[in-house]
């Protein structure tokens, strides 16, 4: 895999008025890979899309794409990026044919080449079946793919999709996920935004989670789960739930200042999370013990994306909860 | 519980408190709340408030002179209820219009369809939430009646009273055709079109068939015919304003106008409310399009057979887009379903139709009209045409792409500002040059029954393309204003009627009040005008027209380019 950055984006903020979308964010694609670009609702996400898309200028600070800069050579930006928005409007009375058509002959690809290269993006996407259908009429997943081979047409180096498995069904899901290992065989760099992360932790090289505008993880998935790892979770099963809250003050007594301690009376388990290690953990378990809290299970909770999504973007929930 | 789901609805507390709330059902509440919540609101307040004041002000007696006959009164009065019925034309469509399909689009019609109100209920609803604020409106015009009715000579019950009648079952009738339509629409700008093309058929089409019949032989054609036009509120309102039976050539008759309305459009009404309660049923997202089977795909005597039906196969598969040819114009013709070039023939084939059938009919009707009469007549009706089709086609350029998202797509692709915007505008001015060329068989009729005519006819000719420019022109750039396309066409049809009408409106008042000079500038700035005055139109001549409105017709036209290209040109850019 090239070492090649593709997509360079260095100190970038951008203000709009008093709301601040993104906080100095820089971050490097290289070419071939596949990134998954996480955070929670109004994190940053689409505006980091838009900048690199040449849809949005940033305040300050650059993106470039193969060395074009996104906001002053957009109209260089748009041949070397393929974008699918998480909501893309379709043409009335075209058929998905001449929908693909028109965009090919938007893109100036001569008409004998497009003919050739519509039939292999839709051969691609899995849509050859559908040209004759009018887009209106096709299914949410079917435009997805229709929008994925509109996409490709141009032969893009870098596609950026912005939800592309939202509201498909599991069958669809799948079939989404080898769609982009597919693109990426083909030597593409894609940057894929998604709220289904076991998704993404199966697919992408590399994830970078943003919050409330900032970069909290950026890395493969191994390394961004081995750097929250240095806090182990933690999980106690009671009995009964009468006595978790007084447990709970326990172990934030027990704990170091900044551990996480989350109740569940419903579930009757208690989640921890803290730096100590083994020893203190046992000694902790003694005093636990000792004073006839109702345990009857302590397991050491394995972290995945989602853990890890939950675990960095914690902070600013809790912030934006007070 | 339908006050429990109209909390649901978002009523709420509110909805408890509201002075409405046991007459009301939810449906009725939410809109008439929800359009108070838009700035619209304030337009449809006070915009035929200022209209008709304007209109009461700009022909009130400026002479010191009594007139106990109360002429001059009925003439003011006649202005004001014109324009009020213009007014309520042109608003009754829109709310309407866009409730159903918009809900339908946003999906919030599943939602209603699953709630346990009935669809009588709901098409109920809908019609009272969007007669409503109407009705609020037409509230605001009273100051303007009352002052009417202070310069004497009209009567609250004779006048003013049925006036109010006839607008409030204008608006109802109107409102409920609207939603019908509306129950069938799957796009906003289609419906929207259809709805102000609904509306024209009622209001103006419906009064033709009787001007064929009229006096025939079959009593049952007569009859038919002349309930038919009483569809139309226009007999209605000439009567209650004492004018000349509309069309009635003379011939009296004995029948309440008035009284016949009340029925058709009671009738109208109902029908119109069942239709749309029919439509409101699961079933409407049952309806898949049906892509149908291409010809290329049928064998072979199948594929010879269409061949020789269609001379455009809606069903043969397109070619690729040429390499010269601009993209965007192809996408505009081949995304409206009438721009598919079978439909596009169907439409140059009707006008051509219809302009013969026209000349014919006044050539061979009206033994006394002149030749520049019946030539005034086309002038008319085809401008007639082209504000009916340009602000639909074409206000709608940039708003349907920025509603519909389409725009993030075609803002990704490397065409620049000046070949989207050449692309769209030529894609509308296109078949509006097709459908003015295919009128124009009643002027070589014209010139087959007056020769000398010829150089007449040809400058007419030039002054309406450039007057069908003007009017594609204006309303884009309008258009490209909203990011709505109701708001876009609704504007665009106001703005362009209004320059036809109320310059008329002046050129009618020319003598009193309106002095020579005020005269002469409104009919430069009237699109029409100058192939009115070259068609040497009664009551034009002595106007300096020429060339000054091609001046005013063409800079404005050339403004209103640049300024939709700037448009696309700032949307373009990043935000």
């Amino acid at each position: 895999m090239s070492e090649e950055p593709l997509v360079v984006i260095d100190h970038v903020r951008k203000q709009y008025g008093t709301f601040v979308a993104l906080e100095d964010l820089s971050l490097t694609v290289n070419r071939g890979r596949i990134l998954g670009f996480i955070g929670p609702n109004g994190a940053g996400k689409t505006t980091t899309i838009k900048i690199l898309v040449g849809h949005a200028r940033p305040t300050s600070g650059t993106a470039t794409v193969k060395g074009v800069n996104c906001t002053t050579q957009s109209d260089q930006i748009k041949r070397l990026v393929g974008y699918m928005p998480d909501e893309f409007g379709s043409y009335d009375n075209m058929r998905v044919s001449e929908y693909l058509d028109f965009f090919g002959a938007a893109f100036s690809i001569p008409r004998k080449q497009r003919r050739t290269r519509i039939d292999e993006v839709m051969e691609i996407t899995g849509v050859t079946r559908m040209k004759d259908l009018f887009v209106e009429s096709l299914s949410h997943g079917m435009k997805q793919r229709v929008g994925i081979a509109r996409t490709l047409l141009h032969d893009p180096e870098l596609i950026i999709l912005d939800e592309p498995a939202n509201g498909l069904d599991p069958r669809a899901r799948i079939e989404m996920r080898q769609l982009l290992l597919d693109l990426a065989e083909l030597g593409k760099t894609l940057i894929v935004t998604s709220h289904i992360l076991p998704e993404l932790a199966r697919i992408c090289d590399e994830v970078a989670i943003v919050s409330k505008g900032r970069l909290r993880a950026y890395g493969t998935v191994e390394s961004i789960l081995r750097e929250v790892g240095q806090r182990r979770t933690w999980e106690l099963l009671l009995t009964e739930n009468s006595r978790i809250p007084d447990l709970g003050k326990l172990l934030q007594r027990a704990l170091e200042e900044d551990a996480s301690v989350e109740l569940s009376s419903t579930e009757m388990t208690i989640r921890f999370q803290t730096t100590a290690d083994d020893e203190q953990v046992q000694q902790l378990l003694k005093r636990v013990v000792s004073e006839e809290f109702p345990v009857v299970q302590m397991r050491e909770v394995q972290l995945d994306l989602e853990d890890t999504f939950m675990s960095v973007t914690q902070d600013d929930a809790s912030g934006a909860a007070t | 519980m339908s006050q429990e789901i109209a909390k649901e609805a978002g009523g709420g507390d509110y909805f408890e408190n509201a002075l409405f709330s046991r007459i009301l059902n939810p449906i009725a509440y939410r809109e008439f709340v929800t359009t108070f919540r838009t700035p619209r609101a304030f337009v449809l307040l006070v915009g035929p408030a200022v209209i008709t004041t304007l209109l009461v002000l700009l022909q009130w007696p400026s002479e010191g002179i009594s007139e106990p006959a109360g002429h001059r009164a009925l003439k003011v009065f006649g202005y004001f209820g014109y324009g009020l019925g213009v007014v309520t034309c042109l608003l009754a469509p829109v709310v309407p219009a866009v409730s159903i399909v918009k809900e339908r689009i946003k999906g919030t019609l599943q939602l209603l369809l699953h709630s346990p109100m009935s669809p009588f209920s709901m098409s109920l609803g809908k019609l009272v939430g969007s007669v409503l604020p109407l009705l609020l409106s037409l509230t605001m015009t009273l100051p303007a009646a009352a002052a009417c009715y202070s310069m004497g000579g009209i009567t609250l019950p004779h006048h003013i009273l049925p006036l109010y009648v006839l607008l409030v079952l204008l608006t109802v009738q109107l409102s409920s055709l609207s939603l019908a339509i509306s129950s069938y629409g799957k796009s906003i700008d289609s419906t929207v079109r259809l709805a102000f093309g609904g509306m024209l058929i009622v209001v103006v089409g419906v009064l033709g068939p009787y001007q064929i019949f009229q006096g025939a032989d079959n009593p049952t054609h007569v009859l038919i015919t002349d309930w038919l036009r009483h569809v139309s509120p226009i007999p209605a309102l000439t009567e209650i304003l004492g004018h000349a039976d509309v069309g009635g050539q003379g011939i009296a008759t004995n029948t309440s106008s008035f009284l016949r309305y009340c029925i058709a459009s009671g009738i109208c009404t109902l029908v119109g409310c069942v239709v749309t309660a029919s439509r409101m049923h699961i079933r409407i997202f049952d309806e898949a399009r049906d892509s149908g089977v291409m010809t290329e795909d049928r064998s072979t005597i199948e594929q010879v057979f269409r061949r020789l039906v269609f001379l455009v196969d809606p069903q043969r598969r397109s070619g690729n887009i040429g390499n010269w040819t601009n993209p965007v114009l192809m996408k505009e013709f081949r995304c409206r379903r009438f721009g598919r070039a079978s439909w596009i023939l169907r439409l140059v084939a009707v006008s051509a139709v219809a302009s013969m059938t026209v000349t014919y009919l006044a050539a061979t009707g009206v033994q006394n009209w002149s030749v520049e009469t019946i030539g005034a007549l086309l002038i008319i009706l085809q401008m007639a045409l082209i504000l009916l089709l340009a602000p639909g086609m074409s206000a709608g350029l940039m708003a349907t792409e920025l509603e519909s998202r389409s725009w993030t797509m075609l803002r990704m692709t490397p065409q620049s500002s000046f070949s989207i915007a050449f692309g769209k505008l030529l894609s509308v001015a296109w078949p509006m040059f097709l459908v003015l060329l295919a009128t124009l068989p009643g002027y070589i009729v014209m010139i087959y029954l007056r020769p000398i005519l010829k150089q007449q006819v040809l400058m007419v000719v030039g002054s309406l393309l450039l007057a069908t420019l003007f009017s594609v022109l204006v309303s884009t750039a309008i258009g490209s204003c909203f990011r709505k396309n109701t708001s876009a066409t609704v504007c665009s049809y106001a703005v362009l009627t209004s320059l036809t009408a109320i310059t008329f409106l002046i050129w009618m008042g020319r003598g009193a009040p309106f002095g020579f000079a005020l005269v002469e500038w409104a009919l430069i700035v009237n699109p029409v005008s100058s192939a009115l005055a070259l068609m040497e139109t009664k009551g034009m001549e002595g106007y300096e027209i020429m060339p000054w409105n091609w001046y005013f017709l063409s800079t404005t036209s050339f403004l209103a380019a640049v300024w939709f290209w700037m448009r696309i040109y700032r949307l373009r850019q990043p935000d």
